[in-house]
């Protein structure tokens, strides 16, 4: 199931909201376990056995990990147990089929192709487990002797399949004891609708551009990069819209999830956007492979190796094809020459900000089109090669039809509302205009999503691969 | 401010629920009138469906298409597409002077179909004439949003189409020219329906009959007879435009006596006025998709019968030929399982036209069926 989905924000959400809230605090989060597993099991009736194997093993990883405490060997057993199941899991369900083509390309062999579906979430819950795992071996976290809390934290719908990465010691606390206020309640559900809002009437729409762009047979050098621009906004008001819904859905439950994006695209400097970009896969990265890794304390070449290692996992986390590895790469030796330099530092911030959103956008080309012959067409588009001119006929039709949406996505990209909000405070008049206004623009376009639901049928997840 | 935040709660909570719940009360609708299509049925579960996912996908579709207000939502759904400045949606050009347009879409089976009629033709006796008809996009470009229908390649697909069929012995009936040279004094397409206007085909009509080498009847012999102001046809349902203006629908009639007109079901006629009444008007002419149809003219002497495999063009194309052919039977070949040139025997034709508009002509599944 996918939260901007009819049979989601019409019936199962209302429905839980209900038996959750009249459930006694004893077994709510038992209620929320039951509904997490049956929205997993709606969109992979036979593939929540993978997710149960994998909580499973982490459970009793964690009460091994505790239960054999001081003795390091037997630890580390268990400790690798977890990692092989998990990264097992991740190699046959996402990376063989990449493999055996791979395989198959370069040495001209036949094996047949294993033709498995990549499962829903699997990057995202496997990475949870673990993190789990190797927070009671480094005894950062007490291992959780509750079956029904522990399930609860890797599987409770609102971040299963896309995230934010929670890690357990950031939620442990409420797992056991959480309150709602009405007033949590009320911001969180906001907090979802706004995301609902930026999925359904931005992202699904500029989608619908990039994939008109991507199916033509001449781009002009102006309608390559309007396509590129209308990508950019779409994968970021996707993810980010998905994470919005997700936090918000926490914040109604009392639960306080870690934020997922800072307003990536005012950064000033690469360095800065992955600061700001699906910040709890950069900060896994960060503290489960280039720490331990040995971080930036060996040295700089060894830095730099670290950077590369971290840089082509990153890549390779977003999808098993050679496409996202070279944009892993791709990133990571633009990171490793900003260190190197120190250059966005020097720039001022407006050169910085255009810099980094041209290569953030040359980005999204390597990240979007999986066909390595099909990214070089493009790639040709964008830097004029191509002998289809400036802009055609074809650009300006569809610079008319979506310059309202995209220039809507680009406001949005910068913190107005918030500032907007800042300013208001105190002025009792701006903060009341304010609030209505909010109210109206809420009610109208709770209306316009659901019948962008009802009317339309482009509605992907771009996440849901990864 | 949290004053306002709990309103929005509140409201949007109870939108929610009061969807799903009057949703699930209401009782289901077989059919949309609306949207000329039926609509999808609770979906039944068992094991197998739930395990392989279908159960799930078609429980989201029949929530979707049994959705109260649905109609409601896909009007708010189009007028949340013109406010946001777009010009097409849904496969429909939002056009000047009122029109709506259909998107051409880029075909996929040209060769295919060319190598079905031309096999047809290799395989009877009988006359075969080709008449492919242009859609509003080919002869109303002017009227396009700027820049818009950049795809559409009908000119090439006729041609191509028509040279391979020429080749194996067709006769090609241009209607292109006439309709372009009629332009100026008549509306060729309704403005809201993708089908042409009954003043089009009949300028089709003079175009056929000239190539046919047969006399045509004046339009003074017609008694020409606005039946219906009130039609929003099918690109209307898909738009949805506030404020849109109706289509005419025109009818040109003529003295029956002598002609019957009989369909698999019984007896009939050419025109059906039930269907006025109802939202898919244009069923009016031949009333709507019969199986067959067949046309006997007793004033007629010249032992001649016309076999006409079509779309939904020829409805109102064919009461014209009634006074050119002893007996006209019209076929849906998708009803009829062992193909045309079986059917041709059957009823004895000495003469078949192909009557295709370029738009569908590609999904056409009376095409598919051809052999």
């Amino acid at each position: 199931m996918v939260f901007s989905e009819i049979p989601f924000l019409l019936y199962f959400f209302p429905l839980f909201l209900l038996c959750y809230f009249i459930s006694p605090a004893r077994i709510k989060n038992l209620t929320l376990l039951i509904f997490s597993l049956l929205f997993y099991a709606w969109g992979e009736p036979v593939y929540i056995l993978l997710l149960l194997l994998s909580s499973v093993v982490d459970y009793v990883n964690g009460r091994a990990l505790e239960r054999f405490e001081g003795k390091k060997k037997i630890q580390v057993i268990f400790l690798c147990i977890s990692v092989a199941v998990n990264l097992g899991l991740m190699g046959i369900f996402k990376y063989a089929g990449l493999f055996i083509d791979t395989v198959n390309s370069v040495f001209g062999c036949g094996i047949k192709p294993v033709g498995l579906k990549l499962p829903l979430g699997i990057s995202f819950f496997t990475f949870q487990t673990m993190s789990y795992s190797i927070d009671v071996y480094r005894r950062d976290v007490k291992a959780e002797h509750s079956f029904i809390n522990y399930m609860t934290y890797v599987c409770m719908f609102p971040q299963l399949v896309a995230g934010p990465i929670v890690r357990y010691s950031d939620i442990s606390e409420k797992l056991k004891n959480r309150k709602t206020s009405v007033s949590d309640f009320c911001s969180g559900f906001v907090r979802f609708l706004m995301g609902l809002f930026k999925k359904v009437l931005i992202a699904n729409q500029v989608g619908l551009l990039w994939n008109i762009v991507l199916a033509a047979d001449e781009r002009s050098l102006a309608f390559a990069w309007l396509g590129l621009l209308a990508y950019s906004l779409q994968i970021y008001f996707d993810f980010s819209g998905y994470s919005d819904m997700a936090i918000g859905m926490g914040k109604m439950l009392g639960f306080s999830y870690p934020e997922n994006f800072n307003y990536p695209y005012i950064c000033t400097s690469i360095t800065d956007f992955w600061r700001r970009w699906h910040m709890t896969l950069s900060g896994w990265f960060r503290d489960y492979v280039y720490i331990p890794l040995g971080g930036n304390r060996k040295g700089r070449a060894r830095q730099m190796l670290n950077l590369a290692i971290v840089w082509a996992l990153t890549g390779l986390w977003h999808g098993a094809a050679w496409n996202f590895l070279l944009w892993g790469m791709y990133f990571g030796l633009i990171l490793i020459i900003e260190k190197l330099t120190g250059l966005p530092k020097k720039l001022p911030k407006p050169i910085g900000r255009l810099y980094s959103l041209i290569l953030i956008m040359l980005g999204w080309m390597i990240f979007a089109i999986e066909d390595l012959k099909k990214l070089a067409a493009y790639a040709s588009d964008i830097f004029g090669f191509g002998a289809n001119g400036f802009a055609g006929k074809e650009f300006f039709y569809q610079l008319n039809n979506y310059l309202f949406v995209l220039l809507t996505g680009a406001v949005l990209c910068t913190p107005v509302f918030p500032k907007l909000a800042e300013k208001a405070k105190g002025n009792e008049t701006a903060e009341k205009t304010l609030g209505i206004i909010g109210l109206l623009a809420g009610m109208l376009l709770t209306a316009v999503c659901i019948a962008m639901l009802v009317a339309d049928s482009y509605n992907p997840f771009l996440y849901f691969r990864f | 401010m949290d004053k306002y935040k709990k309103i929005l709660c509140i409201y949007a909570l109870l939108f929610f629920s009061a969807c799903s719940i009057v949703t699930l009360i209401l009782p289901d609708k077989e059919f949309s009138e609306e949207e000329n299509r039926y609509l999808a049925k609770r979906p039944e579960l068992t094991a197998k469906s739930l395990l392989s996912g279908d159960y799930q996908e078609e429980a989201k579709e029949y929530l979707s298409d049994q959705m109260v207000l649905r109609s409601g939502f896909m009007r708010l759904y189009a007028l949340a597409q013109k406010s946001m400045g777009k010009s097409e949606y849904n496969g429909v050009y939002i056009c000047k002077d009122g029109w709506l347009i259909e998107r051409y879409e880029d075909p996929e089976n040209t060769e295919y179909i060319a190598e079905s009629l031309a096999y047809v033709s290799e395989n009877t006796d009988a006359h075969c004439m080709l008449m492919l008809v242009p859609t509003a996009i080919s002869l109303y470009p002017e009227m396009l949003p700027y820049g818009a229908g950049g795809n559409n390649v009908q000119d090439k697909v006729k041609k191509y189409i028509d040279d391979a069929c020429s080749k194996a012995g067709m006769d090609i009936v241009d209607v292109w020219g006439a309709l372009e040279k009629s332009k100026p004094e008549i509306q060729l397409y309704y403005k809201t329906d993708h089908h042409w206007t009954t003043d089009a085909a009949y300028a089709a009509y003079r175009a056929f009959c000239a190539d046919q080498k047969m006399t045509p009847l004046e339009k003074s012999s017609f008694e020409i007879e606005k039946v219906s102001e009130d039609f929003y046809g099918t690109v209307y349902s898909k738009a949805l435009t506030a404020f849109q203006p109706a289509d005419t629908i025109v009818a040109y009639k003529q003295d029956m006596s002598g002609i019957t007109v009989s369909y698999s079901s019984g007896e009939g006629s050419l025109y059906a006025e039930e269907y006025l009444g109802k939202k898919d008007k244009y069923a009016y002419f031949l009333n709507g998709s019969q199986s067959e149809i067949t046309i006997e003219n007793g004033n007629v002497k010249n032992g001649r019968t016309l076999l006409v495999v079509k779309d939904s063009y020829a409805n109102c194309f064919v009461p014209f030929l009634v006074n050119h052919y002893e007996k006209i039977v019209v076929l849906d070949t998708r009803y009829y399982r062992f193909g045309v040139t079986a059917a041709a025997e059957d009823v004895g034709a000495t003469d078949i036209l192909f009557l295709f508009n370029l738009n569908t002509l590609d999904k056409d599944t009376a095409v598919a069926g051809i052999f």
